[in-house]
């Protein structure tokens, strides 16, 4: 089953499960209300969103490009939500989503059209989406029915709602990047641009494909959380960007592209959550937990560069 | 070569007036050629001949202007590579095309995988039939093995493997052997003759001489975008190959130099010198004498022009430079001790493409020419003009950015740039490559004119024609050390390939033909 590049790309997932295992042994020792099942559904609550971003964020990464509009487009996910689910109900999630791709693909056509770098253009993109943001929603509210709330975290299933939805989407994508013709595609452009051309690969395609998927999955996480806070909130998503770009590198997604598995972004959103979990049980200041997040970051990006040092450019 | 003859009478691919320009610059001029069944035709010609685009044109990679090719009597014109695939005509590039992180078996049969339900891809199978037609093939590398892991031979051999894949009817192969030791070289031309008797036609491009002689039904020769021979087997010798490549005498692009140095003093020597990339390397060069380095790709020549241009300096070992000991230890202290380097890659590291022709060849005048560190217009001015004349470089103007010239042009630029001030020393790394015959002698006359003023040069080249031409000494290196010293007396090709292709202590293969 595991006789290609899935094999190597899955070792690229070992330190994110080693350092899970770690930090939820650490986290159980530390404090006796952490397996209560109120902290556990409280973890999985948190990993829903993140987990939505942090997979579209892996997958522009594994294409070679980053996308650093995705925290702006959770928050605009929140405002549409908040403006318009109490009009037009749950269609209003299609129309976020919509708003999600409208975005991505905007960042895609600067960067294929343009030739503007994609980390400049996604930059750029947040800006714009931001403005439209505050736009239509100055300050946090609106409101997000309880009928979503009751549903999502409230429903009848023995892993709870969240946790299901985390396992089918991850397994959707992961069975995605690994087993189709499209994920190699997208390992490919990421890998050597000029060999994938030679294999009929257009990286223009794979660029729209992922920057439309990247947006479409912030705004699924941020229609997740606008249905968690109730409102929305057009500042909410900043600091998931960072979180995202983080759980990716974390995870073994190679920030030059063409490698890493998803099933280590997720236990890599898992350890991030578990961090955030631990500054709260021990009721730590949370501008230290900024810091922390910047440290890691740095401590993932240093770890994976020494990783590959041997075919380093 | 009655076989060959009747082979004549049906011709799979038939090329007649292809003729191709890119801007400018004409590159095919009215070629017309014939493959037949079962037929290996060899491809020869010098770098910049045409030959690539050539195979281009036949792979449904660039169309020709004019010209019409047909397949087996039925008119063929690929709009794509997929297209000739789908006609039976695949192409093996030379720059191969692999994918560094997928498998060998991803990247054999990328786009074509066995797919199960829900279009998901069966890795299984996909690697089994990889196993498969590897082992058809007679190749021994694993389908796991991931590209980047691949030496250049393997790289070639998957690559001659994908094209494979497709049972192609014409499988062009673009320099399948130019960077494979001669063992893997023989491989290759083996399985030439394996997949001929099994009914397939191939176009094979090759600098080697001695494996076309070998291998080939048929050659064809190109110079300078025309056809200038087209012969059976047998009915062709080495000079006659080389004649119509060169068109002309070797000794007439070559100039007349003087051949003795017993009493000229060294005027670099290294001892024992050496870095991280670099096993220590002893040599001398004197003053106006010309070193060639010979050697098959990455066998440590572009680790030592690094480290005597600066860029990597030695970290062992001594450098002596007019008999006194000192140090390259960076790329301005180079500079400084008259050491200039001219770079393989010009597009990498030689030139600001963006730039006007005018700031790319005053940027070393700078420092030098400047009152103040600036440089005033008027002279910056005189000096490019001056420049631009004593090596004819043909631009619109100064101000055309230095992207929009030809090869030839860019690479006078560079050369204008760099010898401004006569060095004491001057390194050159594949000096010609990509250049067309005229800037070739041009480049030849300017390093002639260079030693006759007793500057020392290394040249370091993979164009065996252009290193015996050239030098007055020639030292091969292979697996990154020297491997043999060679006196003008015993330069030839064959013996330079031999040395280049063994370590010093090996004992000299047995040679055929």
């Amino acid at each position: 089953m595991l006789n290609g590049s899935i094999r190597f790309n899955l070792l690229l997932a070992l330190p994110a499960l080693i350092l899970t295992i770690l930090l939820v042994v650490f986290t159980a020792s530390l404090s006796s209300s952490f397996l209560s099942s109120a902290n556990l559904a409280n973890l999985t609550n948190r990993v829903l969103p993140l987990g939505m971003v942090a997979l579209g964020e892996a997958i522009v990464l594994m294409a070679g490009r980053i996308d650093l509009s995705v925290g702006t487009i959770m928050s605009l996910a929140t405002a549409i939500m908040a403006l318009t689910v109490s009009s037009i109900g749950w269609l209003a999630i299609p129309l976020a989503m919509l708003a999600g791709v409208g975005a991505g693909l905007f960042t895609a056509a600067g960067v294929i059209l343009l030739r503007i770098n994609p980390l400049v253009m996604s930059l750029a993109t947040a800006a714009i989406v931001k403005g439209v943001t505050l736009l239509l929603l100055p300050k946090p509210g609106g409101q997000v029915s309880y009928d979503f709330y009751a549903l999502l975290f409230e429903g009848e299933s023995p892993l709870g709602v969240p946790l299901l939805i985390v396992i089918l989407v991850y397994g959707a994508f992961i069975l995605l990047a690994g087993w189709t013709r499209f994920g190699r595609s997208i390992y490919a452009a990421g890998s050597d641009p000029r060999a994938a051309f030679a294999h009929g690969v257009s990286s223009a395609r794979v660029d729209l494909q992922v920057y439309a998927l990247s947006g479409a999955l912030a705004a699924l996480a941020g229609v997740f959380l606008s249905i968690r806070i109730l409102s929305g909130d057009p500042l909410i998503g900043d600091a998931y960007t960072l979180d995202a770009v983080s759980a990716a590198i974390l995870g073994g997604i190679a920030l030059k592209g063409g490698r890493g598995n998803l099933i280590g972004v997720l236990l890599a959103v898992i350890s991030l959550v578990l961090i955030n979990n631990t500054f709260n049980l021990l009721q730590l200041d949370t501008n230290l937990q900024a810091i922390a997040k910047g440290l890691i970051f740095v401590a993932a990006l240093v770890f994976f560069m020494r990783g590959k040092a041997g075919d380093a450019d | 070569m009655t076989t060959a003859l009747d082979n004549r009478s049906v011709p799979v691919l038939e090329a007649s007036g292809i003729s191709r320009a890119f801007g400018q610059n004409r590159v095919l001029r009215d070629v017309s050629f014939s493959i037949g069944r079962n037929e290996i035709l060899a491809l020869v010609g010098e770098n910049g001949a045409g030959k690539s685009t050539l195979m281009n044109i036949i792979s449904g990679g660039l169309p020709q202007d004019e010209g019409r090719l047909s397949l087996d009597g039925a008119e063929y014109a690929p709009a794509s590579p997929l297209e000739a695939m789908r006609r039976g005509v695949a192409i093996a590039h030379q720059e191969t095309a692999i994918i560094p992180d997928l498998t060998v078996a991803e990247n054999i049969f990328f786009g074509r995988e066995p797919r199960g339900p829900l279009g998901l891809i069966r890795q299984q199978a996909l690697h089994r039939s990889c196993a498969g037609l590897l082992d058809d093939l007679g190749f021994s590398v694993s389908p796991k093995r991931l590209g980047s892991d691949l030496s250049a031979a393997e790289l070639q051999m998957v690559e001659i493997a994908r094209a494979m894949s497709l049972e192609p009817r014409v499988l062009v192969l673009d320099e399948p052997t130019a960077s494979l030791s001669s063992k893997a070289a023989e491989t290759v031309v083996d399985l030439m003759q394996r997949l001929k008797a099994r009914g397939t036609s191939i176009v094979f491009i090759s600098h080697r001489l001695g494996e076309i002689m070998d291998a080939a039904d048929r050659a064809i020769v190109l110079k300078d975008g025309a056809l200038t021979l087209d012969a059976a087997a047998g009915e062709f010798s080495r000079d006659d190959l080389i004649q119509a490549m060169v068109g002309r005498k070797l000794s007439n692009i070559f100039p007349e130099r003087p051949s003795s140095f017993e009493d000229t003093a060294p005027a670099i020597r290294l001892q024992d010198a050496g870095n991280a990339e670099l096993p220590p390397v002893s040599l001398s060069v004197r003053k106006g004498e010309v070193l060639g380095v010979a050697g098959l790709e990455g066998q440590g020549q572009h680790e030592l022009a690094a480290a005597l241009s600066g860029a990597r300096p030695f970290r062992s070992g001594t450098v002596e430079i007019d008999g006194k000991p000192t140090n390259l230890s960076s790329v301005a202290r180079a500079i400084a001790l008259g050491v200039a380097s001219i770079p393989d890659d010009r597009k990498r590291d030689g030139l600001a493409l963006t730039l006007p022709v005018r700031t790319n060849m005053s940027l070393f005048a700078i420092g030098r020419e400047s009152a103040f560190g600036l440089l005033p217009l008027a002279t910056e001015k005189r000096f490019t003009e001056e420049a631009r004349d004593r090596f004819a470089i043909k631009a619109a103007s100064l101000e055309q950015p230095v992207g929009e010239l030809s090869g030839g042009n860019q690479q006078k630029v560079v050369f204008a740039r760099w010898l401004a001030h006569t060095p004491k020393i001057l390194v050159l790394a594949e000096p010609t490559k990509g250049v067309d015959i005229e800037t070739k002698s041009e480049i030849y006359r300017l390093v002639s004119e260079l030693t006759g003023k007793g500057v020392a040069v290394i040249l370091i080249s993979s164009d065996l024609l252009e290193l015996i031409g050239l030098s007055d000494r020639i030292v091969t290196v292979y697996e990154r050390r020297i491997s043999a010293e060679i006196a003008r007396a015993d330069f030839s090709e064959e013996h330079i390939m031999r040395c280049a292709t063994r370590h010093a202590d090996e004992p000299a293969e047995v040679v055929h033909a």
